[in-house]
């Protein structure tokens, strides 16, 4: 278990190495240059000026260099400055995510109570309404794009004076029950594909188990169905959640940028998005590596926890 | 599951599960029931018709699906000819018009026709999503088949790259691409197409492993076939059926990665009418003219429904181990 847990981290970090890499010679294609992208509007270009920026932000330096020192300050957690506002970019990111994290920890929170529930009785009960409706639902709910379910909610909930805030955030430190219903809106937005996914995944899960030979074995043996069915279906075809909810995790960080964006969230979803709409190339770079980070690391904690609850997993 | 998930599963939204790769090997159009006539090259195309009535009568919900796509790209196809009108037109009184005999999805906020101009963003949309799906599908599905057959170093590589590229959500990489290349329709495709060709060249390389050991490839190459006349002849008919499926799954995929860049504004640029765009323009007058945005949305919401649904059938119908489900 340790070495699988090593080997795991190992790939994790050559991925995340190799996504930061990517993404810093991506920048460098920016049509323009990237110092032309720091000096802005064409405006104060003399020779002089770039010279002077180029050699302040190392520009001047060859690109290996460049990368090299770069790298060094990414590793010690500083991804530069914002070109507009000057602010660390590490700093503005650790602020913005604890609401991008609280989002996609509420939307997971529901697709998990409803998901599996559902997908559970679904799968027990094969070819029952309640199962064609869990999967009517499911299908439907993983075909309606969220932002286009954001914007009907958005648009029934205002027109209909629901009560409901559709945009802004109020600070949990301010008042947590306003907080808590601003969030009630893009926490259904985004968590209805990841409920449909869950029930989905659930349900043939628990079909795959039911099939087993140790379920007919204790069948065979008398038990009671419920038993069976808690004990001996139930358990082991939860497993896959944990794979899900590591999978589900890009979706929900990509889901955040359109869900933070529709209801005027301040989280690192929006940070990206206004960070990219006004070429503020430290602010896309930073955002986007951590957005990939977080992604590769959920699901080395997913693989990690898969191994650990399936016994037949080798490491 | 992670080995086939569509564009979807890493950002614009997850794939429909259960979708693995192929597990068994068995070549699900090589074996011929014994006493049957050899399958030879004329016959193969009398067999097609036969399932595909199969699917007919097993299907109704994937032929609904079908029809229901077949009718959108027609639509599309045909936008102008069937007379909804002029996409760009403006008229002063069809401003926020509601919809009526002449306007039947109404007007927008410079007076265009919503219809004309949702069949106009549905080509766009269909077109692009086609694009992506289709050059993902065969740089995707070849990388896989040759580094399935020839293994070693090259398999290494295209493995380690392809865990690489699906480190990016789907969305991340589309900002990405919006940065480098400026927002707009290459950095929606390119987006769609690297986010899915790790995809297909999963689901491709699995099975040419499988088949790679059987005996009819193994008599090929005795008998001095070239690796491209196995690969074509043998591995990929076998690799078929999982592929077709992920390709409906991917096009959902595409249609919603579009639709997301575009509304976020990455994608495709105003004036130019997508699914995506549309609801962009339509989302910021909802409040007065909520036609302009429910009429796109909906389209959009539908034809991924039936590709969905489509893809879901095809792959209960190819795989024998989801049927009696």
């Amino acid at each position: 278990m340790p070495r699988y847990v090593l080997t795991r981290l190992v790939t994790a970090i050559i991925t995340t190495l190799s996504v930061a890499t990517i993404v810093f010679g991506a920048m460098r294609l920016v049509p323009g240059g990237f110092a032309g992208a720091f000096l802005g509007p064409a405006a104060g270009r003399s020779p002089q000026v770039v010279a002077a920026i180029e050699a302040k932000y190392g520009l001047d330096k060859p690109i290996v260099v460049q990368y090299g020192l770069w790298l060094r300050n990414a590793v010690q957690g500083d991804l530069g400055q914002s070109l507009r506002t000057r602010s660390s970019v590490t700093s503005e990111i650790v602020r913005r995510s604890i609401l991008t994290i609280e989002l996609t920890l509420l939307a997971t929170l529901m697709s998990l109570v409803i998901g599996i529930p559902a997908g559970v009785i679904a799968a027990l009960r094969r070819n029952s309404v309640a199962d064609m409706l869990t999967r009517a639902v499911s299908l439907i709910g993983l075909s309606i794009p969220d932002f286009v379910l954001g914007t009907i909610l958005i648009y029934v909930v205002s027109t209909r004076h629901l009560g409901l805030p559709v945009s802004g955030f109020i600070p949990a430190g301010e008042d947590l029950v306003g907080h808590l219903r601003s969030l009630v809106l893009p926490t259904l937005t985004l968590g209805l594909i990841t409920t449909s996914v869950v029930m989905r995944v659930i349900r043939s899960s628990v079909v795959d188990v039911l099939g087993e030979a140790y379920v007919v074995t204790a069948r065979a043996k008398g038990l009671h169905p419920r038993v069976v069915a808690l004990r001996h279906v139930v358990r082991a075809g939860l497993i896959p959640t944990v794979t899900i909810v590591g999978i589900n995790m890009g979706y929900l960080l990509g889901g955040a940028v359109i869900v933070e964006e529709l209801f005027s969230l301040p989280g690192l979803g929006r940070y990206a998005l206004t960070g990219i709409l006004n070429r503020d190339y430290p602010v896309a770079q930073g955002t986007v590596i951590v957005g990939a980070l977080m992604f590769v690391f959920a699901n080395l904690a997913a693989d990690i926890a898969y191994a650990y609850l399936d016994p037949r997993i080798k490491y | 599951m992670a080995a086939s998930d569509g564009v979807g599963a890493r950002g614009a939204a997850p794939a429909l599960p259960p979708d693995e790769t192929v597990r068994d090997a068995s070549p699900t159009r090589g074996t011929v029931p014994a006493g049957a006539p050899l399958p030879l090259a004329g016959q193969r195309d009398r067999r097609r018709p036969s399932s595909l009535r199969r699917f007919v009568r097993e299907s109704p919900l994937g032929v609904i699906s079908a029809l229901f796509l077949l009718a959108a790209i027609v639509t599309a196809l045909l936008g102008p000819l069937l007379g909804t009108g002029d996409p760009e037109a403006l008229s002063a009184a069809a401003m926020f018009s509601p919809p009526s005999s002449d306007y039947l999805m109404g007007g927008d906020y410079l007076g265009r026709s919503v219809l004309a101009r949702l069949v106009s963003g549905l080509r766009i949309s269909l077109a692009l999503a086609a694009v992506s799906a289709l050059l993902a599908a065969s740089v995707g599905t070849f990388l896989g088949l040759v580094s399935g057959y020839f293994g070693g170093i090259l398999d290494e590589l295209v493995m380690r790259v392809t865990d690489v590229l699906f480190a990016f959500p789907t969305i991340l990489l589309g900002l990405l691409m919006a940065v480098v290349l400026e927002p707009g329709v290459r950095g929606v495709v390119l987006t769609i197409v690297i986010a899915t060709i790790p995809v297909f060249s999963r689901v491709a390389r699995g099975p040419t492993l499988a088949v790679r050991a059987t005996e009819y490839t193994i008599a090929a190459r005795v008998v001095g076939a070239s690796p491209a006349r196995i690969l074509f002849r043998y591995v990929l008919p076998n690799v078929s059926t999982p592929l077709l499926v992920q390709l409906a799954f991917t096009l959902s995929g595409a249609l919603l990665a579009e639709g997301a860049l575009s509304f976020l504004g990455l994608g495709v640029q105003p004036p130019t009418p997508s699914l995506g765009s549309l609801l962009r323009d339509g989302k910021t007058y909802m409040e007065i003219a909520p036609w302009t945005m429910l009429f796109p949305g909906l389209t959009l919401a539908l034809a991924i429904l039936a590709v969905n649904l489509l893809g879901d059938e095809l792959q209960s119908f190819t795989d024998p181990r989801l049927r009696s489900r």
